[in-house]
């Protein structure tokens, strides 16, 4: 177990500094003066001069990554070019949303895809199996601007249920913010339960092949002890790898979700940065995600080394 | 030097009906494609969108980017105004959504197979190179695919575009970009495991040319997982770039795209509904019809799959 996780550890440098290069290099496709683009008015060349000294666009392009680098490190990520305010505290101030969202879309997910996953396994080819995957099918396909789209027409147009937009952070009132987040959570966490879903079916239904559940079954055991005790342990397995590589199109799709709803969220930020030039805020936001995304992957890992004993020894 | 070359063309000198046969007949790739009913019934989907794309100069009723003058916007099924008939209405700026949806399709399938065309390219030529020549030229640009990888495909794909400025050229290659590290993984891995097979070995032993060898070789043997990958990458590329639009930043007005027409149906949900119903309504079967399609030639070409 130790040496898996050094030596996970031990390949997640190289990725870091690729991640850091990648995002550095965003730099690079502006076409034409950067300083000009940015600025993102007709300057004139003084101001330009001025500015491209300021950002030390005026140095040798592995000079400017040494530099960037070095504040990304001493945990200065720049400024946003359009509020002026340090990146860091503009993600801080709205990663509790991003994060809220998350964990309650993943929730969603979840809960979902895992019983409706066991019960299509255990009664392969019935109706509701058929009814199951052609949902997921459906909720692979349908794209999650659209179906929020949908959501707000039916339930604050059509039914007046919920706003469609205006957030209630959770410190304000916690009922308010979770009557604003069932429409973004459900846009958010369908597509991933339509993917976990095919994947905890088809686990099951491999598991449910081996040998030790026809015993589990001919000792006389319950079918629910059997799915639950016995397949559905080792059908997970895989799910934590999804799961895993599953947080980068999470945290994608957040993008997406908190642009539909209004939700003041790190994804919403990134949008605004594009729409507004503001590339430090993009670089910043990207940085960020691609760490979570290296993070999980981490984790998932580990954690398949802690939930299988085969990859310990490998 | 009495015995000549293989040809490498052997089929080709075979009459077309053997080599129809070969395609469509019993027990063909394609015969066991449409054994699926849903594979079939998807493949015909993936068509008639593609001839609705391309044909929709002459099909569409009316001009996508006509704005009607005559004051009222007619909005609802079946509706006319001076220019004649709108049979889906018109959108906010009295623009025909019938004719809108139909040009959307060509932008939609366009940089779906062309952003894929690009990312499968870069990826074949970056797989196979890490994963014949290995060492240091593998480390480094596994390294960088890993990288790559980390960020959230749309979120990566959203900087590129925005960093490169409007235009569809632009989407096709931020989209593209995006997907270049699945490819070389995907073929690295193929070629990793491929490379130690007895025939290759033995085309090397009698000297054949590494360059062959993954041409001739390694290649045919890598493109089963390349068709279902790429079918399902041009759902996934059509996806992102109605995202992409319906965020603003990727096809720009007045364009039809369904991605900027569901943006700009958003502000018109209550007074017309039908402009966010049919551009998202496109997506969602042309997305869900490749999506069935690429589950379909997996099956079809993976013969180890063929017997379930």
């Amino acid at each position: 177990m130790k040496r898996l996780i050094i030596k996970r550890l031990v390949s997640m440098p190289p990725v870091v500094l690729v991640v850091t290069m990648i995002t550095f290099s965003l730099i690079l496709l502006l076409p034409g003066d950067p300083a000009a683009i940015l600025l993102g008015e007709e300057g004139d060349a003084e101001l330009l001069e001025k500015y491209r000294k300021e950002l030390g666009l005026d140095r040798p392009i592995h000079i400017q990554y040494i530099d960037w680098i070095g504040d990304v490190v001493r945990g200065d990520w720049h400024h946003s070019l359009r509020t002026h305010l340090p990146i860091t505290e503009e993600i801080k101030n709205r990663l509790p949303v991003t994060l809220e969202l998350g964990l309650l879309g993943l929730a969603l997910a979840l809960a979902i895809s895992i019983p409706v996953g066991i019960i299509s396994a255990a009664r392969p080819n019935t109706l509701i199996d058929n009814i199951s995957t052609l949902v997921a099918m459906f909720g692979v396909a349908i794209p999650n601007f659209w179906l929020g789209i949908l959501l707000i027409y039916l339930f604050s147009v059509y039914l007046g249920w919920f706003p469609a937009t205006g957030f209630v952070p959770l410190s304000e009132d916690v009922g308010e913010n979770l009557k604003g987040m069932i429409m973004p959570t459900i846009a958010f966490g369908t597509s991933h339960a339509a993917v976990l879903l095919r994947q905890t079916r088809s686990g099951m239904l491999e598991v449910l092949r081996q040998d030790y559940v026809r015993t589990a079954f001919s000792k006389g055991l319950a079918e629910r002890q059997v799915m639950i005790r016995h397949a559905l342990k080792n059908a997970l397995i895989p799910l934590i790898t999804i799961a895993g590589l599953e947080v980068g199109q999470l945290l994608g799709g957040s993008v997406i979700v908190e642009t539909i709803f209004g939700l003041p969220g790190v994804g919403r930020l990134a949008v605004t940065g594009v729409i507004m030039n503001d590339l430090p805020v993009v670089q910043g936001v990207l940085l960020m995600f691609a760490f979570w995304v290296i993070l999980a992957n981490l984790a998932a890992d580990i954690s398949y080394g802690f939930v299988d004993p085969r990859i310990r020894y490998r | 030097m009495s015995i000549s070359a293989p040809s490498n063309d052997i089929f080709a000198s075979r009459p077309l009906s053997q080599r129809l046969s070969r395609w469509f007949g019993a027990g063909s790739f394609f015969r066991r494609l449409t054994a699926r009913r849903l594979s079939a019934i998807s493949l015909v989907i993936v068509i008639t969108f593609f001839l609705l794309a391309i044909f929709a100069p002459i099909i569409s009723p009316h001009d996508p980017l006509e704005i009607d003058f005559s004051g009222s916007t007619h909005q609802g099924f079946w509706t006319y105004s001076e220019t004649g008939l709108h049979i889906l209405g018109t959108d906010d700026l009295a623009r025909d959504i019938l004719s809108r949806m139909l040009y959307g399709a060509r932008v939609s399938l366009q940089v779906g197979f062309v952003a894929v065309g690009i990312g499968l390219g870069a990826g074949m030529v970056l797989g196979l190179l890490a994963g014949f020549r290995g060492g240091v030229l593998d480390e480094i640009i596994m390294r960088i695919m890993d990288g790559m990888i980390c960020f959230p495909g749309l979120l990566l794909a959203l900087a590129i575009a925005a960093a490169l400025g409007q235009g569809i050229n632009n989407i096709f290659f931020a989209l593209g970009i995006v997907s270049v590290p699945t490819y070389a993984r995907l073929i690295r891995g193929q070629v990793l495991s491929v490379r130690e097979l007895d025939y290759v070995i033995a085309a090397h032993a009698t000297g054949v040319s590494g360059l062959r060898i993954a041409r001739r070789h390694i290649f045919p043997n890598t493109l089963a997982p390349l068709i279902v990958q790429g079918t399902l990458a041009v759902g996934r590329a059509i996806l992102t770039e109605a995202a992409l639009s319906f965020l603003g930043v990727g096809i720009q007005q007045p364009d039809p795209s369904w991605g900027s027409m569901l943006k700009d149906a958003q502000a018109y949900l209550e007074l017309n509904p039908i402009m966010s119903i049919v551009p998202g309504i496109a997506i969602f079967t042309i997305v869900l019809a490749i999506n069935l399609l690429g589950d379909g030639l997996r099956e079809a070409l993976d013969p180890r799959l063929r017997s379930t």
